[in-house]
């Protein structure tokens, strides 16, 4: 019974994490703001959630790994294969940030041309520079075999992924916000001591809940990886059979 | 002649699954099988139904899809309706589009909420609940056939020693329970 019910819930939490992103997307994509009235943002943003949500993974597994000296349980391979995804993923999310370039430009609309110009090269260039290079550029270093088996590359990689969304959620919202139809609207973004307190109190908050769940909870399902021990291990129980 | 309960070890789910296959041809009474992890096509063996969680599931969907027409009928219709970037909110059918995210979620919370519960429930488990098994290698590496010993309990012992069991344990039936 307990298989079909993960059955079930893998089932309807999949069609939920396209649901849930695509819905996201909308809540900028409905609006007539230059930079968000984009019909790219729903496949971005699943793939920009799978990108980022590998990577803190990734960030949190190494940690733990290490931590509860679980590294004949999480191999090195598991890292590596994730190393790909966030490769591959974060290849998309390239294709979609120079898709809205292209399609900014072939639209012929003149303010959402300013919008991306303005967005690469105005004043906050050097946020859009930073969410290129960490979240496009720098997984492409996961073709090399050698680095993407390196925990050290592996954890440095991750971090800089992290960021690298933030920076992307910083020039979606910012960059479309500091530039209005009225010249008088036009503005800088200033955080206030709330924004970098909701900021901080948001990475607390998590921060809580996992440390309360790695300890309450056995951190990897045991039941379920000896049931995987042992299908992996026909080989050896053939082996050891084929001596007797 | 008063009859005994087994507890039957074994070391490996294949084993384990093929002591069943026979101890069922010979039409012996099986209580309960204590397993480390959840075996594959042990339900099969042991002719147990099979599960009606999803059929649950879906009824539960169907439950928070009404609870989320009837919910958003209430607020954004009957109670206070809206104009909302020139679209008034006065008719359910014309403005049922934005409330497709909140029917689709709401089916999905209760269908998996509600599903997990009757998991928990059917499978008698709660916080805090003292663990059932009789033997507490079941936990580890070991797979336990609680059963009935039956009328001669050398010839079971014979016959459950050539099935590949590990060791075989009598427990006295306390009749006066009964």
């Amino acid at each position: 019974m307990s298989i079909e019910v993960s059955l079930v819930l893998a089932g309807l939490a999949t069609p939920l994490v396209l649901s849930v992103h695509t819905i996201v997307s909308y809540d900028f994509a409905t609006s007539v703001i230059p930079g968000w009235h984009t019909t790219i943002f729903p496949p971005y943003f699943v793939a920009g959630a799978i990108f980022s949500g590998f990577a803190m993974v990734q960030t949190l597994l190494i940690i733990m790994r290490k931590v509860s000296r679980l590294e004949s349980y999480i191999t090195l391979q598991h890292i590596e294969l994730m190393n790909i995804i966030i490769m591959i993923t974060g290849s998309i999310v390239g294709c979609a940030y120079i898709t809205e370039l292209f399609i900014a430009w072939y639209s012929g609309v003149e303010y959402e041309q300013y919008a991306f110009l303005n967005r690469a090269t105005g004043p906050y260039w050097w946020a859009y520079f930073f969410m290129m290079t960490f979240n496009v550029v720098s997984p492409q270093i996961m073709w090399f075999k050698k680095l993407r088996t390196s925990l050290i590359v592996s954890f440095i990689i991750s971090i800089v992924v992290n960021i690298g969304m933030w920076f992307e959620r910083f020039v979606i919202i910012v960059t479309s916000l500091h530039r209005d139809f009225l010249p008088s609207s036009l503005t800088m973004f200033s955080p206030t001591f709330i924004d970098i307190g909701i900021f901080i109190g948001s990475i607390g908050f998590f921060l809580l809940l996992f440390l309360l769940y790695a300890r309450s909870f056995p951190v990897i399902a045991q039941a379920e990886v000896k049931s995987i021990l042992k299908s992996s291990g026909e080989n050896y129980k053939k082996l050891r059979d084929s001596h007797e | 002649m008063s009859k005994n309960n087994l507890h039957v070890l074994f070391d490996d789910d294949d084993i384990l699954l093929n002591a069943i296959k026979k101890i069922k041809e010979k039409k012996y009474h099986i209580n309960e099988v204590y397993t480390p992890f959840p075996v594959h096509g042990l339900d099969k063996a042991l002719g147990l139904k099979p599960t009606r969680i999803s059929i649950l599931a879906f009824i539960y969907g169907c439950i928070g899809f009404t609870v989320a027409v009837l919910m958003m009928n209430y607020i954004m219709i009957d109670d206070w309706p809206q104009n909302i970037g020139g679209k008034p909110s006065f008719s359910f059918i014309e403005n049922m589009p934005a409330f497709v995210p909140i029917m689709f979620e709401m089916t999905v919370f209760f269908a998996a909420h509600l599903m997990v519960l009757t998991f928990y429930m059917r499978s008698k488990l709660w916080p805090f609940k003292k663990a059932e098994n009789p033997n507490i290698l079941t936990t580890d590496n070991m797979f336990l056939i609680d059963m009935e010993s039956g009328d001669n309990l050398n010839k079971m012992k014979v016959f459950l020693k050539k099935t590949g069991a590990v060791s075989i344990e009598v427990i006295e039936r306390d009749d006066s329970e009964k």
